[in-house]
């Protein structure tokens, strides 16, 4: 009973973890010198680690520490060139864990509120589009240096989409048609050991497939075809049953 | 013994007055964020009215016939209305005159260069800078400063706004109190404003709304680079201090390769390929006030503008500039051309028009 009380004390305050994030580098493409990554960085919440004891499998939350880059709801991370902030830091029950979920994205009650007064993370005013439409959930910018000597930029800005308000200026009335919040689940995956990529090798396929024109808000247009898919979207801007299963942007790394 | 302290606590809370100086309260809507000011230049009331005075002092120029207010008028925005600025001896420069509403809260200063972060570092660019000359310092700093210190008003004026340094009139105390002038130059007064910040329904029409979504949508992108209060990227304040500091090229140019002395903006800096023809996406408030256009000065109206980004860039048939700016190497993704019905353009101007700040230029 004494024991008991000491173990779910101990739950409660729970023991630091970190979750790293890290990219693949893109495969050089005929053609090209060079893929710089000139902007990388998306919000994720909802973190929860699997935890599996005797044949039961539990997810447990990861409570976010507190800092510039996390709130006790979203966490930015930016694996830009000056890989700023590549990895989640919280707080769960001491325990070994073999897999993780997460959302990369805004929730809706903090994605259309007042970026200039909103609490860090959300005070990024390059990560958000206006109240109506909340923020990027994910940007990336490359920039592509090509043999012929041109230099030419892609983007893929990923955020909700079908978002009903009187102005840009005003927070919608409802949710947003297309929320675009990838639940994002990878089973087999050790935070002491391993980290979680972002496959930056098919990123650049899809960029080359939609001959560099960039993705940023029309996803059911041809030049986002190819890029979308990775999310494991469906038009709908959600995911059956609620698990991306079939997205392909995020991989564990051993 | 009691008196005795409450006679020194009042000595040294009048030290430290004279020491800071009277504080500013910015002039900023609800919750806004204030902008950083370096710590080695707090801002004061009477650095302000010091930097006001030398500003609009064409005395600050070697030969005496130029002010910073030359180039940067008020009732312009701060700009000068010309193509290209020209200097205090009459040089040409090639980049046209920027606005200064709101460059408290700049990341970085001019419209080509990573590396000026503050307003104390830029402002004796234009007062030394010799090539081109523009306020022409450089070899005249001793006759200037004369004539500050034997003015009837300056050498009080120093004194109050650097009370621990009285005596010391130079040139790095112009630029402290220019700077502490020029970063109270905020305008978050125009009806965009109202509408934005102050929750002020009616304040834009229904045409200026149709044309704020059209500015804020996708199909024209304009906000991807012209985004968040400044409406530009570079914007840096005391909650967000990561700043984004992506120069654009937007397609105005791709000249011959012996295009002689050719602007190439950021490139001249960095000496970097890939920064050839990359400038930064100057704040668009005041926007109606501060023609020409682009860093050259090179479009007359806002609605050539609205047609140049219409087009995904510019095309320039023959003369020592020719060439496609549209198929320009490094284009932005963002300038992917768009079309517009005769309304809708009428809507995006006159939302731009909704960003001019009557009280901003009436100071």
């Amino acid at each position: 009973m004494f024991t008991g009380f000491l173990v779910a004390c101990k739950k409660q305050q729970g023991e630091p973890l970190s979750v790293r994030f890290t990219f693949d580098p893109p495969t050089v493409l005929a053609g090209t010198h060079s893929i710089r990554v000139q902007d990388l960085r998306f919000y994720v919440h909802d973190v929860e680690l699997l935890h599996k004891s005797a044949g039961v499998s539990q997810w447990q939350a990861l409570t976010l520490t507190q800092d510039n880059w996390q709130n006790d709801q979203v966490a930015l991370l930016d694996l830009s060139s000056a890989n700023r902030n590549a990895a989640l830091r919280g707080r769960v029950g001491k325990a070994t864990y073999s897999g993780i979920r997460f959302t990369v994205g805004v929730p809706f009650a903090l994605n259309h509120g007042n970026v200039l007064t909103a609490q860090a993370p959300l005070n990024r005013g390059d990560l958000f589009w206006a109240w109506s439409s909340g923020y990027k959930f994910l940007r990336l910018d490359l920039n592509a240096n090509e043999v012929a000597g041109d230099s030419r930029d892609w983007s893929f800005h990923l955020g909700s989409t079908g978002c009903s308000s009187a102005s840009a200026l005003r927070p919608p009335s409802g949710p947003c048609a297309q929320p675009n919040r990838m639940r994002v689940e990878l089973l087999n995956f050790d935070p002491q050991q391993q980290t979680i990529a972002l496959r930056l090798d098919a990123i650049v396929a899809a960029m080359t497939a939609s001959e560099f024109k960039a993705c940023t808000g029309d996803y059911q247009s041809k030049s986002c075809a190819a890029v979308y898919a990775l999310t494991g979207l469906s038009a709908d801007g959600e995911c059956p049953g609620d698990i991306c299963a079939a997205q392909s942007l995020f991989v564990v790394k051993p | 013994m009691m008196t005795r302290c409450l006679a020194l606590l009042v000595a040294a809370s009048v030290l430290s007055a004279c020491d800071q100086g009277t504080p500013y309260q910015w002039k900023l809507p609800p919750g806004f964020p204030e902008p950083i000011v370096p710590q080695d230049n707090p801002i004061t009331l009477e650095k302000i009215e010091l930097g006001r005075r030398l500003f609009f002092d064409t005395r600050l120029s070697a030969n005496q016939t130029q002010s910073c207010a030359s180039c940067h008028q008020p009732e312009r925005a701060f700009s000068d209305g010309k193509i290209t600025a020209v200097g205090s001896t009459g040089q040409q420069h090639r980049r046209n005159s920027m606005g200064l509403a709101n460059v408290a809260f700049n990341a970085t200063y001019t419209w080509a260069h990573s590396g000026i972060t503050t307003l104390e570092q830029h402002i004796v660019l234009p007062l030394f800078s010799e090539t081109p000359v523009e306020m022409g310092v450089a070899g005249h700093e001793a006759e200037i400063l004369a004539r500050l210190k034997n003015d009837t008003d300056y050498p009080a004026l120093f004194a109050k706004a650097f009370p621990w340094q009285r005596h010391r009139i130079d040139f790095d105390h112009v630029a402290k109190a220019v700077a502490s002038y020029v970063r109270t130059l905020t305008s978050f007064n125009a009806p965009f404003d109202r509408y934005a910040y102050y929750g002020e329904d009616a304040a834009l029409t229904p045409s200026q709304l149709r044309g704020m979504n059209l500015f804020m949508s996708e199909r024209l992108e304009c906000s991807h680079c012209h985004n968040g209060f400044n409406f530009s990227q570079f914007v840096t304040h005391e909650s967000n201090a990561v700043q984004d500091r992506s120069f654009h090229n937007t397609g105005l140019y791709f000249v011959n390769k012996d295009a002689e002395g050719f602007d190439y903006g950021l490139f001249r800096v960095t000496t970097d390929v890939g920064d050839k023809y990359k400038f930064k996406a100057p704040t668009l408030r005041n926007i109606e006030q501060t023609a020409p256009y682009m860093h050259d000065g090179s479009i007359a109206t806002l609605g050539e503008v609205i047609d140049f980004y219409a087009a995904g860039g510019r095309l320039i048939v023959d003369g020592p500039l020719a060439g496609d700016g549209r198929a320009s190497p490094g284009k932005s993704s963002f300038v992917k051309g768009f079309v517009l019905t005769a309304e809708e353009k009428e809507d995006l101007l006159n939302f731009l028009n909704s960003l001019t700040d009557e009280t901003f230029l009436a100071q």
